[in-house]
């Protein structure tokens, strides 16, 4: 299937790409959208972003869908999704 | 009157005089609540050469109509005043509880003039107002003066008070409330000090009604709901604000040895770091459902609790003087709350006489004491010094851009706008950012331009403001600030948190359901930019120029590290923008009239414009 992950505000900058389209395996899920990621955008991020380990953010980035927040890595996804991710962090 | 008491209470401290001020519906309308009603009410008593610490100068603390409702987070006020600090428009705001005890005494709000003849404190508590005699407290620090009062007037009261700095008149003073919560920035504490006022307290049960409770009810659980699931809140949560400072760090967004590094060891500074080496506690204002406070456990044989420290804190004696300890952060930090002293203005100044004795300015000779980077030992003796102005504290209790003035140095090297030291959010990380602070009401301010918050990952749909390249002045970057500008100037009429993640439309529609009248984002909008501009006339009125509009020349000087190397805002292209959505004019400064006119800002018109 085909999925569409966007990358919002400052993620965009050290992915260097404000969308990127992955061709995942039917019935994919978020996690192996990640691995996709860290594959191809992994070692661009900085490592308080990105853990290379997990191929995971470890910052608090918000995965939303169509239907809402993306709650865990076993969520499933469908064609022709769009993952939008937001690094959520406030500062004082 | 639906979400007000429809008064403020009227002080004069030289008669001893205390009456009613009923507030008009109209000004309720249209400037809602907190700052932005008491720069109307302000607006009036200010003239060309009013000294922010005479008498006849006013001191106003106000809440919102949301104040004391089921709303969560608006246990929130403003103290507004011209700030001896910059001698414009000065505000602060605060949480905790004295603002819904303010709330609960019968009153919108407290407009304070006059000149006590000795130190008093005042007590507003079920609609009624007495002024007591406080010559014993003067000289106590602000925890002792507010237990020493709840001794006296018992528990059920709220303290807003000044210590040391303020009864000094130091310029960049704060006011101290419900322990360790400041209302920190512009000096309002020592606009309270010229008056003799050591404390104001407030407490009773008056309640306001709501014009739809059934709506607000929804209102309150669809509030709850959304700030309950934010991501952002649940690391303040977690974190604190100190969340910041890793992230921060990545982003070049953390200044660093005033203003010219931005890279530096970020984990020895981290909320974690904190955690693993100290018990913390947390603290929330009424009504809260984050609790962002802090505090240290433990901290010493007599220091049980300490206050804090939040992320701007933690910064300014941290990075901001090259201080990777975490001792002396604290320390520097309970010395400010003790004292009431603003941790931000204090930050920076040390930071500068740093930089100064680098430069071989600040000399041990010249200074008193030797004055290096990052020594733990100098930053709390500097903090004493400011506290008791002795020696070369008297100098750094001036703040940046005067300390400047009588060194004979650039004023570029100032690390501040119109008077007001930077906040610590790097100008050059996020160019909305240099634009907000450069025409900040108050000065350099990341309160009402927190736009970092947006380039990072926010929007605001109702008003078409969207996350860009945070380094270009082009996609309506300046507009979008503008508006951002607004929008959390509101925040502060409402007296809202501005953590709380509500949308404009939420807010319309629970302003609409509480006062009765109705509001919609766009009218929202607008009472910001009414706020703004009337905020705007009273410091054209005190001469603020069109020049006064930049960013210091330390914080617009490319970096050589970090993520924004090499990046400086286009403040020529930034300000163009900004005055043209504005309607303000690019070689005054002044709002152009037909701007104020359609604002209902008649009376600025005339004082600007003539008749």
């Amino acid at each position: 299937m085909k999925v569409k992950a966007i990358f919002y505000g400052i993620l965009s900058e050290w992915v260097d790409e404000k969308e990127a389209e992955f061709e995942l395996p039917e019935e994919a899920t978020h996690g192996h959208l990640l691995k996709e990621i860290g594959l191809r955008f992994g070692s661009k991020m900085p490592e308080r972003l990105w853990d290379r380990m997990k191929n995971d953010f470890c910052a608090p980035v918000l995965a939303r869908t169509s239907t809402g927040t993306v709650q865990s890595g076993n969520s499933p996804l469908v064609e022709n999704e769009q993952v939008t991710f937001l690094l959520m962090v406030g500062g004082g | 009157m639906n979400g007000y008491h429809g008064r403020f209470l009227k002080v004069d401290l030289s008669t001893q005089k205390t009456e009613d001020m009923p507030l008009s519906e109209e000004d309720l309308k249209d400037f809602i609540g907190g700052a932005g009603l008491s720069a109307k009410l302000i607006y009036e008593h200010v003239k060309t050469g009013t000294d922010p610490l005479a008498p006849e100068s006013p001191l106003v603390f106000a809440v919102g109509p949301f104040t004391g409702s089921t709303i969560p987070m608006v246990s929130r006020y403003s103290v507004c005043a011209i700030s001896p600090l910059t001698g414009y428009w000065g505000e602060a705001t605060s949480g905790g509880r004295f603002p819904v005890r303010l709330k609960g005494s019968g009153y919108d709000g407290i407009f304070i003039t006059g000149k006590a003849q000795n130190p008093v404190y005042l007590l507003v508590r079920d609609g009624h107002a007495e002024i007591k005699d406080a010559s014993t407290l003067w000289g106590k620090d602000s925890y002792e003066t507010q237990e020493f009062i709840k001794n006296e007037t018992g528990d059920q009261v709220s303290i807003a008070c000044i210590a040391k700095a303020g009864e000094n008149r130091l310029l960049y003073s704060c006011i101290m409330n419900d322990k360790g919560r400041a209302a920190g920035r512009s000096g309002m504490g020592a606009v309270m000090g010229s008056k003799n006022l050591k404390a104001v307290v407030v407490g009773g049960n008056a309640k306001t009604t709501a014009a739809d409770p059934e709506r607000l009810k929804e209102l309150t659980l669809e509030a709850q709901t959304v700030i309950r699931s934010d991501m952002t809140a649940k690391g303040l949560t977690e974190y604190g604000t100190n969340m910041w400072m890793d992230m921060g760090m990545i982003m070049a967004d953390v200044p660093a040895k005033y203003f010219t590094r931005s890279v530096f060891p970020a984990s020895r500074l981290t909320s974690t770091a904190f955690r693993n080496a100290y018990a913390m506690g947390r603290y929330a204002c009424t009504g809260c459902l984050i609790g962002c406070g802090r505090e240290v456990k433990n901290f010493g044989p007599d220091k049980k609790s300490v206050d804090g420290p939040e992320y701007e804190t933690v910064a300014a004696f941290g990075p901001l003087c090259w201080n990777f300890d975490l001792d002396s952060i604290i320390e520097a930090n309970h010395l400010c709350n003790v004292h009431g002293l603003d941790t931000l203005s204090t930050g920076v100044s040390i930071a500068y006489a740093m930089y100064l004795a680098e430069k071989g300015v600040l000399t041990p000779e010249k200074a008193g004491l030797e004055i290096k980077w990052g020594d733990r030992e100098t930053i709390i003796q500097l903090v004493k010094l400011i506290v008791n102005q002795e020696g070369i504290g008297k100098l750094l209790g001036l703040g940046t851009l005067r300390m400047a003035h009588e060194l004979g140095r650039d004023e570029g090297e100032a690390a501040q706008v119109k008077g007001l030291e930077m906040p610590m959010h790097d100008a050059r990380s996020f160019h909305g950012q240099a634009i907000s602070y450069a025409t900040g009401s108050r000065g350099a301010c990341h309160q009402r331009g927190n736009y970092y918050e947006i380039d990072i990952a926010g929007m605001i749909l109702e008003y078409g403001v969207m996350a860009t390249n945070r380094f270009s002045a082009e996609e309506q970057k300046a507009v979008m600030a503008a508006k951002v500008q607004a929008l959390k100037d509101t925040f502060d009429s409402l007296t809202m948190c501005k953590f709380a993640s509500v949308s404009p439309t939420f807010l319309a529609q629970a302003l609409s359901a509480v006062t009765g009248r109705e509001y919609t984002p766009e009218t929202l909008l607008e009472a910001g930019e009414r706020s703004i501009n009337i905020k705007r006339g009273i410091s054209l009125k005190l001469g603020l120029t069109q020049a006064e509009d930049r960013l210091p020349e330390i914080c617009a000087t490319p970096l050589k590290e970090g993520s924004s190397a090499d990046k400086v805002p286009d403040m020529k292209r930034l300000l163009k923008d900004y005055y043209e959505f504005r309607q303000w004019n690019l070689e005054t400064g002044k709002p152009e009239k037909e701007k104020l006119e359609a604002l209902g800002l008649h009376q600025v018109a005339r004082d600007l414009y003539g008749t």
